[in-house]
């Protein structure tokens, strides 16, 4: 029952975040909800026993990615950002591809079976601490991605540089 | 179940132990509070000697309830709100200044087994804090809507974010020592040493994480957000009474947070090095709580030796610092301690 | 991961490391020949290691990656894709003032990240790979700042492909909730259960709705003339061809190995994509006047031919795919590559109007844009038939008649334009302006670019007199596809 009524919470109030997100005139505070939203979702990793990706959801996302969207945010001339429209007249496109996924989900959902448990079941993790059993997955098995994921962080970075620096 | 000779019928367990957590909670944040007031009255009587002044004196026997006074005068103050500002954001953001340093100290182990949250991430989550920490300063900055206060919240974010990854990055080489993130752990780790702290070994990383921890916490020489002769106070220059006393005890509350985790991580926490207790036996009667509040008033009065001796940097300096020299060196602090502990496991 | 492991990984380790060498070479030296050189060389050096590690074939490094005939096949082609395209930047940066060192180390890069997609086989190395890809592609279509389409279509494209990349995760979320498994050939095994055809078929499609942004198919083919226009010429020619390339090849794997005819709502998707393509494709095409954008429109309607061979499925259908994405390639580069060598400093040469008459005063460079055209239009002799010649084999052993008459259709309307784009290249110049002898104003071609546009022509025309050599390699690859 417990766990029902936690994850029913987390549910609601994410969605209900998400929905103020995209509905807030000012971006500001757009970026504010979407921090509660995070912390939200560090919650639900909690809840799942994923303690080390709930502590990298805040540090990353809500503490350095967040950041550097207020900062872009709150360089915007918010006057004219309040007294405009919030959606554009392309609105009605967005909602269409929601309610396709919508109902895209609401027809698979019902059909998920209960999938095959892996090696890495919750006693497990328990006993082995989330950091480390996500620690020696990355570095064994998922090695290769984990370089290659690297490189994608370099290429933000040359490209970054490049377009941001002034030319001579 | 049973507590004080009582036995607890099942069930009421959670009850109980509800009630002893917020019990601990009680004395933890109590006594912080109490080490905040007078952390002021510290500060001002250690630089005004430095100084050659005597500080505040008149209040109490040497100013002794100066803090006292400073703290009620600030709870009868008019609290003021802008007529421009953002109300909400205005109001909320003192409190998560204050929240997410407050919360810090639930993972933060004072003594042996007497912690509040004892969990296996709490390095992590104390990294995380301070970074949300940031958001008190930056919304304050943006919803007061004056640029002193807007300087001051760009400035903090910039600052918060570079020194972060030296923060985190100098840490690795705790946790690669240690092969843990909880921080009782990481105790116990230093303890299987003959030196008992991992201050000689990590001499770098502890360096590394001083100078991020002044960074972090704005503190001179890195307290541009709130540089007095720029920006007035910079981010909560529009904030009176209450609001600002939280900034205030948040702030502190920072540097306490900040020296228990570099006293648990480089100094052993409660514990003594064992070459010192085999030479000194008679060292292991003081409790361990004496050590660790020693070795965390050590560490605040470095804060105040360095406000008192360095001058502030410039904004491009701080950040050539953070990203040309302490990032780069917690780097290879990282590489060497790996390499070091694959020969020597 | 032991040697033979690595040795397999070879041509995927050395464009890798020399992206990173190459960015530690540019801070010592700004050399711009260097740079080419350099690149070059470790492309080159990487496709010759594909021999290397051919000895070792099929071999499976990790659950990621599969070096199978099939993928370096792939591999190679993506290389000398890469291989062209730096030739083709090296006179076209050269000429401007912009950072030169790093377009080249992105270039590098982005040519890794389409390899990986193709040797790809688990839905970590396929992510992973689209996003090397795509993030290089950010900057190198904005490589033009100063200018504001460069910089429309940079922002165009890293939107819309964020957008499309959560539709893949959300895809491929779906049919690892539902497995357990993000393996490909586990996928294809585990996957074989009835009961699981719903949950399948809605990953599936997401995986298809991200995919097709990337493929640039209708309805998702909105950026794509805008960032063909916007983006410089040689990385337009990337990403029309090594791009698309990449996931095609990754797309055939995957879905050969799913067993695409059991997901019904699948396969009707594909199938509407592929019709929609072929036919407004085309007809967009017809009211254009940029080149650039000619080809955008033309790459979409090139696109829906191609999935027509991937509906189809089986071996001749694989054959076709192959055959037929090496003469888009080969073709491509060449029609970019004229445009890209004839571009001067003041703007990319995409202008129609600026090419009228130039068949009189520049026969050869005519006559090479001409046979790309045609190879595009899919006039015998040219690479182009045989390959639309191949699907529509494979089509119709399948029995895609509705498809089928697209395809005929859709083509029947691309001959328009591409003869159109003829037409105006054998023109006469409005008299007044000093008659046809003064012809195109525009600039030579210049050494590399005569050497490399009459290469590709070459390999047009072979692959499209005497295919048999390329058939019988193919035909070898596809047999060792599925084990």
């Amino acid at each position: 029952m417990l766990p029902k009524i936690f994850f029913g919470y987390f549910a609601v109030v994410m969605v209900v975040l998400s929905l103020l997100i995209v509905t807030r005139k000012n971006p500001v505070h757009s970026v504010l909800w979407m921090l509660a939203l995070f912390f939200h979702i560090a919650g639900l990793y909690l809840f799942l026993n994923a303690e080390f990706l709930a502590a990298v959801q805040v540090i990353l996302y809500a503490g350095a990615i967040l950041v550097l969207f207020l900062f872009v945010v709150m360089m915007l001339n918010l006057k004219e950002e309040v007294m405009g429209e919030r959606f554009g007249k392309e609105w009605p496109v967005g909602i269409s591809i929601g309610a396709f996924i919508l109902v895209l989900f609401f027809f698979t959902i019902n059909k998920f079976s209960q999938g095959p448990t892996g090696q890495y079941t919750i006693e497990r993790i328990k006993a082995e601490t989330h950091t480390k059993a996500i620690g020696s997955v990355l570095y064994t098995e998922f090695l290769l991605p984990f370089e290659i994921a690297s490189l994608i962080l370099l290429i933000a970075i040359v490209g970054a540089i490049v377009l941001a620096k002034k030319t001579k | 179940m049973n507590i004080f000779g009582f036995s607890v019928p099942a069930g009421y367990e959670f009850i109980i132990n509800l009630v002893i957590l917020l019990i601990k909670i009680g004395i933890v944040v109590g006594i912080t509070m109490l080490h905040v007031l007078y952390a002021t009255y510290f500060e001002r009587k250690v630089i005004g000697h430095m100084q050659i002044r005597l500080g505040p004196m008149r209040t109490g026997f040497h100013g002794f309830l100066q803090p006292v006074a400073d703290g009620l005068k600030l709870f009868f103050k008019e609290d003021i709100i802008p007529a421009q500002a953002d109300r909400t954001v205005f109001k909320i953001a003192p409190v998560i200044f204050v929240f997410a340093a407050l919360s810090s100290l639930a993972v933060v182990p004072f003594f042996d087994g007497f912690v509040i949250a004892n969990v296996n991430i709490a390095l992590l989550y104390v990294l995380a804090m301070s970074s949300l920490g940031a958001y008190g300063v930056i919304m304050a900055g943006w919803a007061s809507n004056s640029k002193y206060s807007f300087l001051g919240g760009l400035r903090s974010s910039a600052q918060v974010i570079s020194y972060e990854v030296a923060l985190g990055l100098s840490l690795v080489g705790v946790m690669l020592m240690a092969g843990s993130l909880n921080l009782s752990e990481i105790v116990s780790a230093q303890q299987q040493h003959w030196y008992g702290m991992f201050l000689f070994p990590q001499c770098i990383g502890y360096f590394v994480f001083m100078v991020s921890a002044f960074a972090e916490t704005n503190r001179t020489p890195f307290d541009l957000p709130e540089a007095e002769s720029e920006l007035v106070a910079g981010y909560f220059v529009e904030y009176s009474g209450m609001r600002f006393a939280l900034y205030y005890a948040g702030e502190y509350i920072g540097m306490i947070v900040m020296s228990s985790i570099a006293v648990l991580c480089y100094w052993g926490g409660w514990t003594l090095p064992p070459f010192l207790l085999k030479a000194l036996p008679f060292l292991a009667v003081v409790p361990g709580i004496v050590w660790f509040l020693l070795k965390v008033y050590f560490h605040i009065f470095l804060y105040y030796w360095v406000r008192a001796t360095v001058p502030r940097y410039r904004y491009d300096q701080l950040m050539g610092l953070g990203w040309k020299v302490m990032i780069p060196l917690a780097l290879a602090n990282i590489v060497v301690t790996s390499v070091v502990r694959y020969i020597v496991p | 991961m032991n040697s033979a492991d690595f040795i397999a990984l070879l041509p995927l380790i050395v464009p890798a490391l020399a992206s990173v060498v190459l960015l530690l070479l540019i801070t010592f030296s700004r050399s711009h020949a260097v740079s080419v050189l350099f690149t070059l060389g470790s492309l080159l050096l990487s496709f010759l290691l594909l021999f290397v590690a051919g000895g070792g074939t099929p071999r499976r490094v990790t659950p990621l990656f599969i070096m199978d005939a099939y993928s370096l096949f792939f591999i190679g082609l993506l290389f000398i894709a890469g291989i062209v395209v730096a030739v083709m930047s090296s006179r076209y940066l050269g000429e401007r003032s912009m950072e030169r060192g790093e377009y080249y180390v992105l270039l590098l890069l982005a040519t890794l990240g389409a390899s990986v997609l193709a040797a790809g086989s688990h839905f970590a190395s396929f992510f992973a790979g689209l996003e090397i890809l795509s993030v290089s592609l950010y900057t190198l279509i904005a490589y033009r700042r100063n200018d504001d389409r460069g910089n429309e279509a940079g922002l165009k494209y890293l939107i819309l492909a964020a957008a499309s990349s959560s539709f893949l995760l959300f895809g491929m979320a779906l049919v690892y909730a539902q497995t357990g498994s993000m393996d490909f050939f586990q996928l294809a095994e585990g996957g074989r259960v009835p009961d699981l055809t719903v949950v399948l078929s809605a990953g599936l499609l997401l995986i298809t709705v991200g995919v097709g942004f990337k493929l640039a198919v209708v309805p998702f083919h909105l950026w794509t003339p805008d960032v063909y226009e916007g983006a410089p010429a040689p990385v337009a020619a990337f990403i029309a061809t090594s791009s698309k390339g990449a996931i095609f090849a990754l797309l055939m794997r995957y879905f050969s190995l799913m067993d695409l005819q059991r997901f019904p709502a699948v396969w009707y998707g594909i199938a509407g994509i592929a019709v929609a393509s072929m036919l407004i494709g085309n007809l967009l095409a017809l009211r254009q006047n940029n080149l650039k954008r000619i080809l955008a429109y033309s790459s979409i309607a090139h696109m829906g031919y191609l999935l027509v061979a991937v509906l189809a499925g089986g071996t001749v259908a694989k054959t076709a795919v192959g055959y037929y994405l090496a003469a888009y390639f080969a073709t491509m580069l060449g029609a970019f590559g004229v445009i890209a060598f004839l571009s001067g400093e003041e703007g990319d040469a995409e202008n129609l109007e600026a090419y009228r008459g130039m068949a009189w005063s520049r026969p050869w460079t005519a006559g090479v844009f001409v046979a790309m055209l045609l190879s595009l239009a899919g006039i015998p002799l040219t690479a182009g038939f045989i390959g639309k010649f191949y699907v529509v084999a494979a089509g119709a052993g399948a029995a895609l008649w509705i498809p089928l008459i697209v395809l005929v259709a859709g083509s029947t309307i691309g001959l328009y334009y591409y003869l159109r784009i003829v037409a105006v290249l054998y023109g006469r110049v409005p008299e007044g302006e000093g008659g046809a002898v003064t012809g195109f104003p525009g600039r030579v071609l210049g050494m590399t670019g005569g050497i490399l546009l009459t290469v590709l022509t070459f390999a047009l025309l072979w692959l499209g007199v005497y295919p048999a050599p390329l058939i019988r390699i193919l035909q070898a690859t596809v047999a060792r596809l599925v084990p």
